[in-house]
């Protein structure tokens, strides 16, 4: 009733709800744009340890202007800080350098052994760079990584992406995001572990992990030992493994005589894992690891009677033997290199009261003087399509 | 002024929306990033602190009710006089109408910290701050049913956004909660108090309820709403703290938008962006409907419109907005919110709710002990 006796206000209310509207809907158009055409997103970066101490960056953006020859655009220059970096790159682009798409970090040896966190630490303070981004340490110049002319590779910055994605999908490596390198890096209870890569000329390739001693690279394993560390604490869906044992175990179950002196190479694959971690006791520690594991047998070189039950059980208590023994090995290999990466000390924390400010030199006193036990329990539980 | 009043059955709202007004309300800015406050205080059983925290919020929220229910259909304004009398009772009322208005300015004024931080960053605060205070002021005007109308709309809308823990909770490493309670009661309570500004909102009860229709079913309603609050509120915190490690936690502020970075889909790479987009959904109830309080406060005290009143203080708000500008400042506001909090929607509401009762008995005394003059 009100509106009807105010019609001229409510018209004119009604007006200016429709201006403000439209003033809200046209203003929205004028804040911070990116127009794709005008940015230039990095799709890999990679840090060098110059001689005077300055750090080289070098940013590999992918090129859409359809004249130039190259797929990609390549900036390097030198500077005291990640972003000053950026800034500098700036410089020398047609094009705003953007971090967004940011997919692979790459750091140079000498860099890593000096220590991550800070240059870490500003990649995950910006909000526009993704969590998922993948650290890697390269062995040598990442500057000569990413300005090689690779021939087959396209993108170099996708490339390596999806290398390192595809393997770590695989469960070839370790997962490696910057999350996770930031959750064990701030934890006094784990130590972070990078894919390692090197280049053989035309090639890239992930040759191990790289072990951190806090933010301070120590030192590469095979991805074979990796597969442990990952075995020892955390759970596998598709792993695989390959061992080699002497034929002669087998006894009977050879196919021909001339055989029995010679090694069997078994391929397993689709591992899946589970595994439970007790400390027995406190001090010195002493953890108790058993791992129940489930595979299928792929490949083995020597033709088998694998139809008979004795021949898988064999095989199945052949794997748990050596990879007890593998494992002692690679926890042995981890104290010396003064590495905790499996997270002992999480599994130190959890298990005991009034741990939670576990200092560090308390944590690597522990890891040092502790004493391990693996018990696997391995199944096969398929053979392939083939007996 | 009126203790009880009489609204017209076009103007009330049915019992499940306050219990909807309330879970939004609670539901704002704090949820972002409330984890790294608690877990400083709590550590790995922060999550514990979280939930003895909304089983205090259940309990203050029955004492609620209960004091609401002592009277016809008064809200706290009315009740403030009743009990205080004329001057004490209008200068509380004054202070909790304050107190709404602030919870308005800094719900406001943080959402648009987020918004540069993670979005923009030299998007001028005026222009989001208008933007958003202009839509407030268009439903506000509506009145408090268009205000819950939108209310249910917003809480339906982006509920779903709890799903997406599922993708950090791939990265979920479970040995970080225990040894469960390892924490002594002390730390545990300071974590409940961490848990104030994240919490508080359920104490719109106090100006929504003569608004409500069928006030009988209120309590299961509100009680409904609080428990989803805190089960969101709990399991956000369990997923944080086994998707960061405790060092790591201490250092990120808006740790439920670091759970949303983890999402992804094959179209769309940043997940964060829109949740943040989304979230302006979220914070508007709260902005809404603290305004409208605030505004309702005044009318029932001093007898001003509420329009007369939303326009007076809007501009307020407004230029508090714009004075704060850097982190620090909001974080010391939020800080001082956060214990004004404390007081106004826990320990509060306590005190009222023992007055009331000892007033009712006074007056039943007096009265001979004839429950006839009894307000019911």
């Amino acid at each position: 009733m009100r509106t009807f006796q105010n019609s001229p206000t409510g018209a004119s209310r009604r007006r200016l709800l429709k201006l403000c509207c439209s003033v809200i809907l046209l203003v929205t158009g004028c804040s911070d744009r990116q127009i794709f055409d005008e940015t230039g997103l990095v799709t890999v970066v990679g840090y060098d340890l110059e001689k005077d101490g300055n750090i080289r960056g070098t940013i590999v953006m992918p090129s859409i202007n359809p004249e130039a020859k190259e797929k990609i655009q390549l900036i390097s220059t030198v500077g005291k800080t990640s972003k000053g970096i950026r800034d500098k790159a700036n410089l020398q682009s047609d094009k705003r350098v953007l971090g967004g798409q940011l997919r692979v970090a790459l750091y140079n040896e000498a860099l890593a052994k000096q220590g991550l966190g800070n240059i870490v630490d500003t990649l995950y303070r910006d909000p526009s760079i993704s969590s998922r981004l993948y650290l890697c340490v390269y062995e040598g110049s990442t500057y000569d990584l990413l300005t090689y002319p690779y021939k087959e590779l396209g993108d170099i910055g996708i490339y390596m992406y999806r290398m390192i994605e595809q393997n770590v999908k695989g469960e070839k490596i370790p997962s490696t995001t910057m999350h996770e390198f930031f959750r064990a890096y701030y934890d006094h209870g784990i130590d972070p572990q990078l894919p390692y890569v090197v280049r053989k000329g035309n090639e890239i390739e992930i040759k191990g992990v790289a072990l951190f001693q806090g933010d301070r690279y120590v030192g590469w394993i095979t991805p074979k030992e990796a597969f442990l560390i990952k075995l020892i604490h955390g759970n596998f869906r598709i792993g695989s493994y390959d061992t080699a044992v002497p034929a002669k175990v087998f006894g009977k179950y050879t196919l021909h005589e001339k055989d029995r002196k010679k090694e069997v190479h078994l391929v397993f694959d689709t591992i899946s894992s589970k595994s439970t971690i007790k400390l027995t006791n406190a001090s010195p520690a002493h953890f108790d690891v058993s791992i129940k594991l489930d595979t299928r047998i792929l490949e083995l070189t020597m033709p088998l009677k694998v139809d008979k039950s004795d021949v898988l059980q064999i095989m199945e208590r052949e794997l748990e033997k050596e990879l007890e023994e593998k494992l002692l090995q690679v926890v042995k290999k981890m104290q010396d290199m003064n590495v905790d990466t499996a997270g002992f000390g999480i599994i130190y924390r959890a298990n005991r009261r009034g741990m939670e400010e576990m200092t560090v030199e308390e944590w690597r006193k522990m890891i040092k003087q502790a004493t391990f036990r693996f018990q696997v329990d391995a199944t096969i539980i398929r053979n392939g399509v083939m007996n | 002024m009126n203790i009880n009043e009489t609204i017209k059955p076009t103007n009330t709202i049915s019992a499940y929306l306050a219990g909807f007004l309330v879970h939004a309300t609670q539901i704002g800015v704090g949820v972002l990033g409330y984890q790294r406050i608690i877990a400083k205080e709590a550590g790995h059983d922060a999550w514990i602190a979280v939930v003895l925290a909304g089983l205090a919020t259940h309990l203050i929220v029955l004492a609620m009710t209960h004091t609401l229910k002592s009277y016809p259909n008064a809200d706290i304004y009315g009740i403030q006089v009743d009990i205080f009398g004329k001057w004490l009772g209008t200068a509380l009322g004054v202070m909790y109408a304050i107190y709404f208005f602030l919870s308005a300015t800094l719900i406001l004024r943080t959402y648009v910290e987020v918004v540069q931080t993670w979005m923009f960053p030299n998007l001028p605060t005026w222009v989001l701050t208008a933007i958003i205070l202009f839509l407030a002021i268009y439903t506000i005007m509506g009145g408090i049913r268009v205000v819950a109308g939108y209310t249910f709309f917003s809480v339906s809308a982006t509920i779903w956004l709890v799903c997406d823990l599922y993708y950090p909770l791939q990265y979920a490493q479970w040995e970080y909660l225990f040894p469960i309670l390892e924490v002594n009661a002390e730390q545990l309570f300071r974590g409940m108090l961490g848990m104030t500004l994240s919490s508080i909102g359920f104490e719109i009860l106090y100006v929504i309820y003569p608004y409500v229709q069928n006030k009988e079913r209120l309590s299961r309603s509100v009680q409904t709403g609080v428990l989803v609050t805190n089960l969101i509120y709990t399991f956000v915190m369990i997923v944080s703290l086994v998707f960061f490690s405790q060092g790591q936690l201490m250092r990120t502020i808006w740790a439920t938008l670091n759970l949303k970075k983890m999402v992804y889909f094959p179209i769309l790479e940043r997940f964060e962006l829109i949740a943040i987009s989304i979230w302006l959904l979220v914070i508007l109830p709260n902005i809404m409907v603290y305004i409208w309080s605030s505004a309702r406060g005044f009318k029932r005290l001093f007898g001003w419109s509420l329009r007369k009143t939303v326009v007076m203080i809007l501009p307020v708000i407004y230029v508090i907005c714009l004075l704060l500008v850097s982190r620090n400042q909001i974080n010391q506001l939020n800080d001082l919110y956060s214990k004004i909090g404390l007081y106004a929607a826990y320990v509060y509401p306590l005190v009222l709710f023992v007055l009331v009762k000892w007033k009712q008995r006074r007056r039943r005394i007096k009265e001979g002990a004839t429950d006839a003059n009894v307000p019911k």
